[in-house]
């Protein structure tokens, strides 16, 4: 239930992150935790042995009783009564009690006896003596031959109901063989693990094969691996099929104990799977050694018939040891060797990734990518089909996905993420990474047919550990929904908090455009690299994979126009940006994320924090920016009005109306970036607490710099304005503007004090009975107020 | 007669060797053998190791570590018959290799009072705690302020303890004991070795006490029970210091184990020896005066001469604290060793 909750946990933060967009942060290699796939895990193989055995059981004991009880009454004595003596008064009992079964009488009482015990020491965890013991024998990044790291047995009472007697003295066969299981599962409990191994070796070969069978050969595994009998554990759990156990250790030592037993054993797939993927966090080249070594005997020995796997692996860890031309050498080699087909498939996949790493090949770059690129996208888009990677009901799919599906999405991500958007950024073509981004969250994240976003899409999006940014620092869009200022409208919801997607079921109205790696990328990237890429895209590209990629790509031009105007508005170039805004068709803008932020409400020339209405937003100019706004609240007459202040700034006859309009700019500047008018400029609103991890660390600088280079440019403004008109009144404006944006950097001292890392420190003064006198009906403590924006609305 | 007069005094040597053996056998069945080479005791409750106290581990040739585990006390919101529960567990970093590490668990005079049979939940949480962090032990010492009246009691539980150990750890651990200086008056418990504490002599709670930690007058008149104490002892010395602190009338106020400095001169008027004056009182705290106790290196040479003398017992150096070893010269605490 706790590792549920753990997972859910982890799946809800995972989410929590993807909702916001934010900057494009490189791909973590690190987080890749099946990076060479031999062997398709069973997560959940205990549950289905258990459950196997539950049924056998149950089905055993229905039938020994000649179906004479309810199958409901003999499941309830296996598993709910945990007492027998005269009072039980359960009916599978009470049938054995009155034919005087004293065989099974015997049998039922001793197990009940052991159960008992065992709930003695799940009591003893509540004792103010218990120290609580790790029960991880190892995992696979903690070596397990340190004694640390070994479960010892712990149980402060001994189980001593059953022993071998009753093995030994037991008439009924089936029985026996119960008594066997019980006999070995209370040594295990009782850390007797010899005793457990004993009794396995003796008794074992009477069993027949079955889920009793199964479940005492779990227990010799395990009383194997406790007595530090590796090999042999693994080929205990190899018959059984728990090839899935973390418990193994996979140095190429154990290896060959294990292929020198039984060159076939699963358990090699397991180990050699687990060896490859702890490479991806640890790389260790005597390791890497042996590990080549054992793989070239293996080869040269034949044995095997899987030795596609062994070299493939070889090159796997050749190449997470950077040393690519060994890698693509044995990865050839591997390629004509017998192998399973999930070998195969996984050798494929590895050429794929090796391949848009390479340097060596840039005109044939391409040309070498598709046919494979094409293959594993196809497979992925049969996975999603079938359900197999999300499930349609369910928001985080993958995460529940079969590990060969998820595999292959993984080294899809992989090879996107890891090789072919570095690869030409290198180059100088950053216009291609968007290409290949936008092939990849489409194919991905997108149902095909009506272009939903798919639920288990989500996570795709921005999935955990790619992710750079946490949620808490870029919680903005939650600031904005508290403050309750606008009408909710359904198109409102887009990337708001994730609990409308999981409980309110309105994921479909999510418009997720703005919270994908392509948009992200599209937000930061340069523009003139986007003004490229829609080049690209319209061209529908030369050769096969360009047109391959852009038919299969995201080929909503609004989308692109929109997002081009906004990044040139933002570089205050609104000329340029309003030749792109113009071809945005207003159906698009209508069902955009931040349609219902530009409004007349968020008008980006009224200074908000002024509240006599006979002030505010009276520039003095011969036109009002503010009812002409008010009028058409959109980006394009934004950018008109803009451009006519700029012209004002630096046409106007007068010093005053030149400093007017240069102070109207400096609040429509800051306005339309940090204040009230974010949506005009950005798709989130941005406050100084959006922080970036560059490894492992915060990093302000993502934020800040963007927040000091704002800063400077709407100072420039307000200097401007100050030069020009020297009237006390218009100059107090102007230093209530120039703190107004000051006083946003007080989350960040906040933020940065909680870290302690301060260096900085900021004096506010705000005038305060002067300012009131002249421009309040009511003032607003700044230095009291949580939220700005619930301040001015309550003085509006 | 001349052959009885040559065969008598064979036999009477012969007697008095074989009777000497059988005693000295019986004598180290019961009491077993005394410690040997250098160790620390760490009473801190987190085990972590700097480089300074790896280093000092290193220099100082110590192979073994006396480290408190936790301590048992009273809870009196536990039912009667679990009415003593641990508390102060310590946590752990890295265990060192090469050092082996005793486990020591602190008893409460009034948790020993209250004994009726924690002994089976002390080993398994003791159990518990070694195979979680890897530690191997051979021994475990209990420290017990015991006194006429909790003696038995706690003899009872060291009689009781043993074959619990046996049991959970498979094999047989050793047990030692502290021995506090007033205890020597008494019999000693039975156990392999105990450990003599030359420290905490004095009434630190007196304003007139000049060093509680450690003064010579103080423990010299325990040292005459010393030559008839039938058990091995080594020999823990003090190596901390603490500030006695007193409200203006010169009464205990508290004790503070914390390392500030007395000679900072904008805080504190130095009044004599090690007497100090707080310049300025804060609002809630009753100090006014402090005390400040760091045994010198030449007492502890002088208490360890005079208790040696008797006896060459190995030391044991409490504590491992780079705070307060640094405050003798590598010298100095060779000479401890020594």
């Amino acid at each position: 239930m706790k590792s549920k909750l753990f997972i859910c946990s982890i799946i809800v933060l995972a989410c929590l992150r993807s909702m916001a967009c934010g900057p494009y942060a490189p791909v973590n290699p690190k987080y890749h935790d099946v990076f060479y796939l031999g062997y398709s895990m069973d997560g959940n193989w205990q549950e289905h042995l258990d459950s196997a055995f539950r049924e056998e059981n149950i089905d055993f004991w229905h039938k020994y009783v000649h179906e004479e009880i309810p199958r409901e009454f003999v499941e309830d004595a296996l598993y709910r009564v945990y007492l027998l003596d005269e009072h039980t008064s359960n009916a599978f009992f009470a049938y054995l009690m009155q034919h005087n079964d004293t065989v099974a009488l015997r049998y039922w009482m001793s197990l009940k006896a052991t159960d008992s015990t065992s709930i003695a020491n799940e009591l003893w965890k509540t004792s103010v003596w218990y120290y609580p013991v790790s029960n991880r024998v190892s995992s696979d990044w903690v070596d397990d031959t340190d004694p640390r790291n070994q479960k010892m047995d712990l149980s402060i009472y001994k189980v001593r109901s059953l022993d071998e007697r009753y093995i030994r003295h037991c008439p009924n066969k089936d029985i026996r063989n119960r008594y066997v299981l019980q006999v070995m599962r209370m040594h295990f409990y009782n850390g007797e693990f010899q005793a457990c191994v004993n009794l396995w070796r003796k008794y074992g070969a009477g069993i027949p094969k079955s889920a009793l069978r199964t479940q005492c050969l779990n227990y010799y595994g395990g009383a194997l691996l406790r007595l530090g009998k590796r090999s042999e554990a693994a080929t205990v759990y190899a018959k059984i099929g728990y090839c899935n156990t973390y418990y193994f250790s996979y140095t190429p030592a154990i290896m060959r104990e294990v292929y020198n037993q039984q060159p076939n054993s699963k358990a090699l797939e397991v180990m050699i799977q687990q060896f490859v993927n702890s490479f991806v966090y640890k790389p260790n080249d005597s390791k890497a050694t042996a590990f080549s070594a054992l793989a070239d005997e293996v080869v040269a020995d034949g044995k095997s018939r899987n030795l596609a796997m062994w070299r493939s692996a070889q090159a796997a860890v050749a190449y997470l040891n950077h040393d690519m031309e060994s890698a693509i050498q044995l990865l050839n080699e591997s390629e004509s060797m017998k192998g399973t087909p999930m070998v195969k498939e996984n050798i494929r996949q590895l050429r794929l990734l090796f391949n848009t790493t390479r340097t060596d090949v840039d005109s044939l770059y391409e040309e070498l990518l598709y046919p494979d690129l094409k293959w594993l996208i196809g497979l992925v888009n049969a996975d999603i089909r079938n359900n197999s990677l999300y499930d349609p009901e369910y928001n985080y799919g993958q995460y529940d996905a079969p590990t060969r599906q998820l595999h292959r999405l993984k080294m899809l991500r992989h090879a996107i993420f890891l090789g072919i958007v570095p690869h030409f950024e290198r180059l100088g073509q950053a216009y291609k990474s968007i290409a290949y981004l936008n092939l990849y969250v489409e194919q991905v994240c997108y149902n095909k047919e009506e272009r939903s976003f798919l639920r288990g899409g989500r996570c795709e999006a921005t999935e955990e550990g790619y992710y750079k940014i946490p949620m808490i620092y870029r919680g903005t869009i939650e600031n904005l929904y508290s403050s309750g200022e606008d009408p909710i409208k359904p198109s409102d919801y887009w990337n708001n908090f994730v609990s409308h997607a999981i409980y309110d079921d309105k994921a479909s109205e999510l418009n997720m455009d703005y919270g994908t790696y392509l948009f992200e990328y599209l937000d930061t990237a340069k523009v003139q690299d986007i003004v490229k890429y829609v080049a690209f895209l319209k061209s529908g590209g030369h050769t096969p994979i360009e047109k391959y990629v852009v038919r299969n790509s995201y080929r909503e031009l609004n989308y692109f126009y929109e997002i081009i105007g906004t990044r040139y508005m933002r570089l205050e170039q609104y000329a340029t940006a309003l030749r792109y805004l113009q071809k945005v068709s207003p159906d698009f803008r209508s069902r955009q994320n931040i349609a219902a932020y530009i409004n007349s409400n968020r008008n980006p020339f009224a200074e908000r924090w002024i509240t006599k209405k006979e002030v505010r937003g009276n520039y003095g100019l011969a036109f009002n920016p503010v009812a002409e706004y008010a009028q058409h609240p959109s980006k394009e007459t934004f950018c008109n009005l803009m451009l006519q202040l700029r012209k004002e700034m630096r046409g106007a006859s007068k010093s005053e109306t030149r400093a007017r309009a240069a102070y109207a700019y400096a609040v429509a500047l800051f306005q339309s970036n940090l204040g009230y008018a974010w949506a005009l400029n950005r798709y989130e609103q941005i406050y100084s607490n959006n922080y970036s991890w560059i490894d492992g660390n915060m990093d302000y600088n993502g934020a800040n710099k963007e927040f000091a280079s704002m800063q400077k440019r709407v100072d420039a403004y307000v200097s401007k304005a100050l030069k020009y008109d020297k009237d006390h009144t218009f100059s107090l404006k102007c230093r209530i503007l120039h703190s107004k944006y000051r006083r946003q950097l007080r989350h960040e001292v906040t933020i940065e004090k909680k870290y302690g890392s301060s260096t900085y420190t900021f004096k506010e003064e705000m005038f305060k009975k002067e300012v009131r006198a002249l421009f309040c009906d009511q003032w607003v403590d700044y230095e009291a107020a949580g939220n700005n924006d619930r301040q001015l609305r309550a003085s509006r | 007669m001349r052959k009885i007069d040559f065969i008598f005094p064979i036999v009477a040597i012969l007697v008095v060797l074989i009777v000497n053996i059988l005693a000295n056998h019986l004598e180290t069945k019961r009491i077993g053998k005394e410690p040997n080479g250098n160790a620390v005791y760490y009473w801190r409750t987190s085990f972590y190791l700097n480089d300074y106290e790896r280093n000092f581990l290193l220099q100082n040739n110590i192979k073994k570590i006396y480290l408190r585990f936790f301590d048992v006390d009273v809870n009196k919101h536990l039912a009667y018959n679990d009415k003593c529960a641990p508390v102060a567990t310590t946590s752990f970093g890295c265990i060192p290799d090469d050092v082996e590490i005793i486990p020591v668990i602190f008893i409460t005079p009034k948790a020993i009072k209250e004994y009726v049979s924690f002994s089976d939940n002390l080993v398994h949480r003791l159990y518990a705690m070694c195979q979680n962090h890897g530690i191997d032990i051979e021994e475990v010492q209990f420290d017990c302020d015991w006194t006429t009246s909790t003696r038995d009691d706690y003899f009872q539980f060291l009689k009781k303890v043993e074959p619990v150990l046996r049991s959970y750890f498979k094999k047989q651990i050793k047990i030692s004991s502290t021995i506090r200086l007033h205890q020597l008056a008494q019999d000693p418990p039975e156990v392999a070795y105990g450990v003599l504490m030359c420290y905490n002599t004095g009434d630190f709670k007196d304003y007139e006490t000049d060093n509680s930690i450690l003064d010579v007058k103080d423990v010299k008149p325990y040292l005459k029970n010393l030559k008839k104490y039938n058990l091995p002892l080594a020999l823990a010395l003090p190596v901390y210091s603490w500030c006695v602190e007193f409200d203006k009338d010169k009464h205990f106020a508290q004790l503070n184990k914390s390392d500030y400095s007395v000679t900072d001169t904008t805080l504190f008027n130095h009044l004599k020896d090690n007497r100090y004056e707080m310049r300025m009182t804060y609002p809630k705290s009753p100090t006014h005066y402090v005390r400040y106790e760091l045994p010198s290196a030449e007492t502890i040479l002088r208490v360890k001469q005079m208790v040696q003398k008797r006896n060459n017992m190995p030391v044991v150096l409490f504590h491992l604290d780079e705070n307060q070893l640094s405050k003798y010269t590598e010298d100095e605490i060779k000479a401890f060793y020594m």
